[in-house]
């Protein structure tokens, strides 16, 4: 019985990659943009939280739970974000680049199987997306200690995060392993990245429009559901409720309106969960922040958006495996 | 096969086919053909390579040396014609015949920030050498092509000649029976050229069936016990140096020495002109080119010795692979 060994290809690139002080070097940058960016939010939250306070419309002047849950979604958001703009440009290059550098044919020919080389090229492109997420962990309690979220929130919220940057980088390398030159792949993984991102949202209000914007309760455009944002939204139970002694708006908010159970669509309007009561000196929250009215007989928009996020990442991988066969014309050593 | 065709313009007899190897095969080819759009890289192309030596594919750019290659290793699909790789049919038993064939391309896949030791430990881990096997293989291929003093260096500092050494390495990680090696030399400065040939003749010896093209024939015919002469996407002539030139040459050309200066050279030529050669003197020798093969050229010694003249030197002029490369081929640009 052979041993069993990590993927040669994985292995190969782990050395490759991580070994060097460019890793670290991108990790440093990842986390101080990071975490500029969350103090930058905590900032801008607490002057409107201090505004709303003095103008006697929001209950709370900084701290709490509003601050927590405002912190926590634009913190995943703008992991979200990152990972999408990382991940596209570093998976692109797996097969593109073997075949750019004339290793590709070399690695033909070795006794590994075509579903072995796209794993360990999907292991490695993912595991650095899976490693850009876990160092957001520490920045991430900082902002969970502050309440307003769940951790199951928060944990739906990681999990949506790692699918997706998993499942992009496996569309990326079906990308790649159908074009010849690196940039070709970069540039159209790229593009795809912008078609879920920007095309989805395209798309819904299309059809939105063409349906007299009006929609059923629950029923939602169908590209919204292959729209990352939209399932982060879902998945860390962000609310469109904010302001005037509601939360306060978070990159999210946009895509919490666009949820089935709040009513940016018409139908029914989810009520605030916020209790105020007096606290001392000031004002304070009780609850979990806002709460959306849940419909449990239906599927989380987010777990329908990872099965789709799924079946589209084993389409690139099924693509990259069936193209690493002798191709006409394509010089690959 | 059909016909030979020379560099000038007479009628070229059709020499009889290269007799069959005795030697089992190592590689067989029959009729492979490719196209790419109108260009038929690869057309009915026939090769016997029997196991064991060094066999070499001579041909002008575009001649379809690379593509048999690719083919033989699993890299192309052709679209006709069948292969034979030491009994394992490439395109229905790829892992087969990657098992047993090593390839070194015309070009160094170059992967960046790995030592020359993890890049063939990368190899052969891909090639399933077993993990405590991997380091003694490893350490025996640099010995071989003598960079076991760069293994820690990364593979882009190493130089073109120490990249095509580790390159010929990489393609040997997993002991392959035979070794496919497409212009190993190409840009080589001369003495990388030599330790390179001196690490295929060792490989030859070691028992590794070595099919290598070049551009630079007078290194093939150090090297190679068997030559495929390609031209067009054809094989135009294939076997031993001397087989094709028994084939493709019909006078014998001899270079005679003798002592006793001018006058006696003088005979030597009258002699020689009387028997029926084509004769020229240059730089004090006699250049005789004979129709009739051997029995006329020990006819011709004989009656040179025969006439009292003292013969110093007297030799077959065969020419390198060079000149037999140009007889076969005729230049086709394609």
């Amino acid at each position: 019985m052979r041993e069993p060994t990590l993927n040669p290809v994985l292995r190969r690139e782990l050395l490759e990659r991580w070994r060097g002080r460019r890793a670290a070097v991108t990790l440093t940058i990842y986390l101080g943009v990071l975490g500029g960016l969350l103090l930058l939010a905590r900032w801008l939250a607490t002057s409107y939280l201090q505004q709303q306070a003095e103008m006697g419309w929001g209950p709370v002047a900084a701290g709490g739970p509003v601050l927590g849950r405002f912190l926590l979604e634009n913190l995943l958001a703008g992991v979200l974000g990152l990972v999408l703009f990382i991940a596209p440009g570093y998976a692109a290059a797996q097969l593109a680049g073997e075949r750019e550098r004339r290793t590709l044919g070399l690695l033909r020919i070795t006794l590994l199987r075509p579903w072995s080389i796209v794993l360990g090229k999907l292991g490695a492109a993912s595991a650095w997306s899976i490693l850009l997420v876990l160092v957001t962990a520490p920045l991430a309690a900082t902002a969970f200690v502050l309440g307003g979220a769940t951790l199951g929130d928060l944990l739906k919220g990681l999990l949506v995060i790692v699918v997706v940057a998993v499942c992009i980088a496996a569309m990326a390398i079906g990308v790649s392993a159908r074009t010849r030159r690196t940039t070709g792949a970069v540039v159209m993984t790229y593009g795809l990245v912008l078609v879920l991102v920007i095309g989805t949202l395209i798309a819904a209000f299309t059809e939105f429009a063409a349906r007299d914007f009006s929609m059923r309760d629950g029923q939602r455009p169908i590209a919204l559901y292959a729209n990352p944002f939209f399932a982060l939204a879902d998945a860390t139970s962000a609310s469109s409720q904010v302001g005037f002694g509601g939360g306060v708006p978070s990159v999210l908010t946009p895509f919490a309106a666009m949820l089935p159970n709040d009513n940016a669509f018409g139908g029914m309007i989810a009520q605030p969960g916020f209790d105020v009561i007096g606290s001392g000196g000031g004002f304070g929250l009780v609850g979990d922040g806002p709460e959306r009215v849940a419909d449990s007989s239906t599927t989380p928009v987010w777990a329908i958006t990872l099965l789709v996020y799924l079946v589209f990442g084993f389409l690139g991988l099924l693509l990259a495996s069936r193209s690493l066969g002798p191709r006409d014309g394509m010089r690959e050593t | 096969m059909t016909s030979i065709p020379f560099v000038n313009d007479d009628p070229v007899p059709v020499p009889p086919p290269p007799p069959a190897p005795t030697v089992p095969a190592a590689l067989t080819v029959r009729g492979l053909t490719k196209r790419y759009g109108n260009l038929n890289a690869v057309d009915e192309l026939d090769l016997d390579v029997p196991k064991g030596g060094v066999f070499g594919l001579v041909g002008p750019n575009g001649a379809g040396k690379t593509t048999t290659m690719l083919a033989t290793v699993t890299l192309l699909h052709p679209d006709r014609g069948t292969i034979d790789v030491l009994g394992h049919d490439p395109m229905t038993q790829p892992r087969a015949v990657r098992g047993v064939v090593g390839y070194v391309p015309d070009t160094f896949g170059l992967y960046d920030g790995l030592s020359c030791e993890e890049y063939l430990d990368f190899f052969a881990h891909a090639y399933e050498v077993p993990r405590e096997r991997r380091p003694e293989q490893v350490a025996a291929l640099l010995e071989l092509v003598e960079l076991t003093h760069k293994k820690d260096t990364d593979v882009a500092g190493l130089s073109r000649g120490m990249q095509q050494r580790l390159s010929l390495a990489r393609g040997l990680v997993h002991d392959p029976q035979l070794l496919v090696a497409d212009e190993p030399a190409s840009g080589l400065d001369p003495r990388a050229r030599v330790e390179l040939r001196e690490i295929v003749k060792e490989l030859a010896n070691q028992g590794v069936t070595i099919v290598i093209s070049s551009h630079i024939l007078a290194e093939l015919d150090e090297l190679c016990d068997r030559v495929a002469i390609v031209e067009a996407g054809k094989v135009l002539a294939q076997g031993t140096p001397d087989e094709i030139r028994g084939a493709v040459q019909a006078a014998h050309t001899v270079t005679v020495r003798v002592l006793g200066g001018d006058d006696a050279l003088a005979t030597a030529a009258q002699l020689a002109g009387s028997a029926g050669g084509i004769v020229t003197i240059e730089d004090g020798r006699l250049r005789c080119e004979i129709a009739g093969g051997e029995e006329a050229a020990a006819d011709l010694l004989t009656a040179l010795v025969g006439a009292g003249i003292r013969v110093t030197d007297f030799r077959e002029d065969r020419g390198g692979l060079e000149r037999l490369f140009l007889s076969v081929t005729q230049g086709v640009i394609r």
